[in-house]
């Protein structure tokens, strides 16, 4: 069974070069963009962490055209990766320090970095780097 | 120790090292990077509405560790502590030992991070075991036993917190392992630590006052 989000990404056209044709950017995606931007995220990356099937809808995804839907798995991975990004945003003297944090090897992690403990891992793996940075490095 | 100890009534501002509560945080983060506000709404929506975001102001972070106690000197996980200090400073010390772990730099590349510099008015019985200290070392050891008995005994009589040497800051620091989620009130932001941790030398820190 094809989802209906893989459908209207396969279907949409890619308008590349012509900006005009983009849907609205919505708030969800917003929020996604900023996660990408702040870590430094492969479309691969990306895909992973959102459980898409295909590192292919991702452009779809971020340039509007093909809807975030609410409520769903992929709302839970989200809302939880956003509160990470918001503290390590909120801690880093350097903004670049934040994508850097996240590929760092920490022995914490059994010397992977987050980001490579959040992709092996998936929701567990995203919860307890949630849980390091949330009651760990945000100190309560 | 408790047993040879009276309680005090005490009435002071107590100290730590944190970040501000979520909700301020996430609606801080949301404006930066959203600023058309069908879509910061939208966001805000997408996190679970305004109520999922969390406490909102300071006195009521304090009440995260007792609504999800974690491991630590005074507790055994099953019951909250906010481990607080006497003094900036102490704080600040007893944050870097505490913060060290969750970085892992290349050498060269320190990672600077900053941090509020929070405080609570905190009052009630307590009792101070500071002098107890040469009889029992163990009191400022990576050894947490003997803490945490003290810590379940001080919160069965019912004490709002203890007085206890610090750690990381020998040898005059103190700090207030507080027991009594409701305890606390009139949080502020005092001012700003920036640490600097890195993998060549000790963590150095800087505090800067409101």
């Amino acid at each position: 069974m094809i989802a209906l989000e893989v459908l209207q990404g396969l279907l949409q056209p890619r308008p590349q070069s012509q900006p005009e044709l983009a849907g609205r950017i919505t708030g969800p995606v917003r929020l996604i963009q900023a996660i990408s931007r702040s870590w430094a995220l492969s479309n691969s990356e990306l895909a992973n962490l959102l459980a898409y099937s295909n590192e292919m809808l991702i452009p779809a995804l971020l340039e509007g055209r093909m809807t975030f839907a609410p409520n769903t798995d992929r709302s839970d991975r989200l809302r939880i990766m956003y509160s990470i990004h918001a503290i390590l945003s909120n801690l880093f003297v350097n903004p670049a320090d934040e994508a850097r944090w996240v590929h760092d090897q920490l022995p914490l992690l059994g010397n992977l970095s987050p980001l490579e403990y959040m992709l092996r891992n998936r929701i567990p793996g995203i919860l307890r780097v949630q849980e390091v940075v949330e009651r760990g490095m945000s100190r309560l | 120790m408790l047993d040879r100890t009276r309680p005090i009534v005490i009435s002071e501002r107590v100290s730590r090292v944190a970040l501000p509560p979520g909700r301020i945080l996430l609606q801080r983060q949301m404006r930066i990077e959203i600023d058309d506000e069908r879509e910061l709404a939208e966001a805000l929506q997408a996190l679970g509405g305004p109520e999922a975001l969390g406490d909102d102001t300071i006195t009521d972070m304090a009440n995260i560790p007792f609504r999800s106690p974690s491991q630590g000197r005074y507790s055994d996980g099953t019951y909250g502590v906010l481990y607080a200090a006497r003094g900036h400073r102490t704080a600040s010390r007893e944050a870097a030992q505490s913060q060290r772990q969750y970085y892992n730099p290349p050498v060269g590349r320190p990672y600077p991070v900053r941090y509020p510099l929070l405080s609570w008015m905190i009052n009630g019985n307590a009792k101070d075991i500071r002098r107890f200290l040469r009889e029992f070392p163990c009191l400022i050891s990576d050894d947490h036993t003997l803490c945490r008995e003290l810590g379940a005994r001080a919160r069965a009589e019912g004490l709002v917190c203890l007085i206890a040497p610090s750690a990381r800051d020998r040898p005059r620091g103190v700090t207030v392992p507080i027991f009594i989620g409701g305890a606390v009130s009139q949080g502020r932001a005092d001012g700003e630590v920036t640490f600097w941790f890195s993998s060549e030398a000790p963590v150095r820190y800087r505090t800067k006052f409101n």
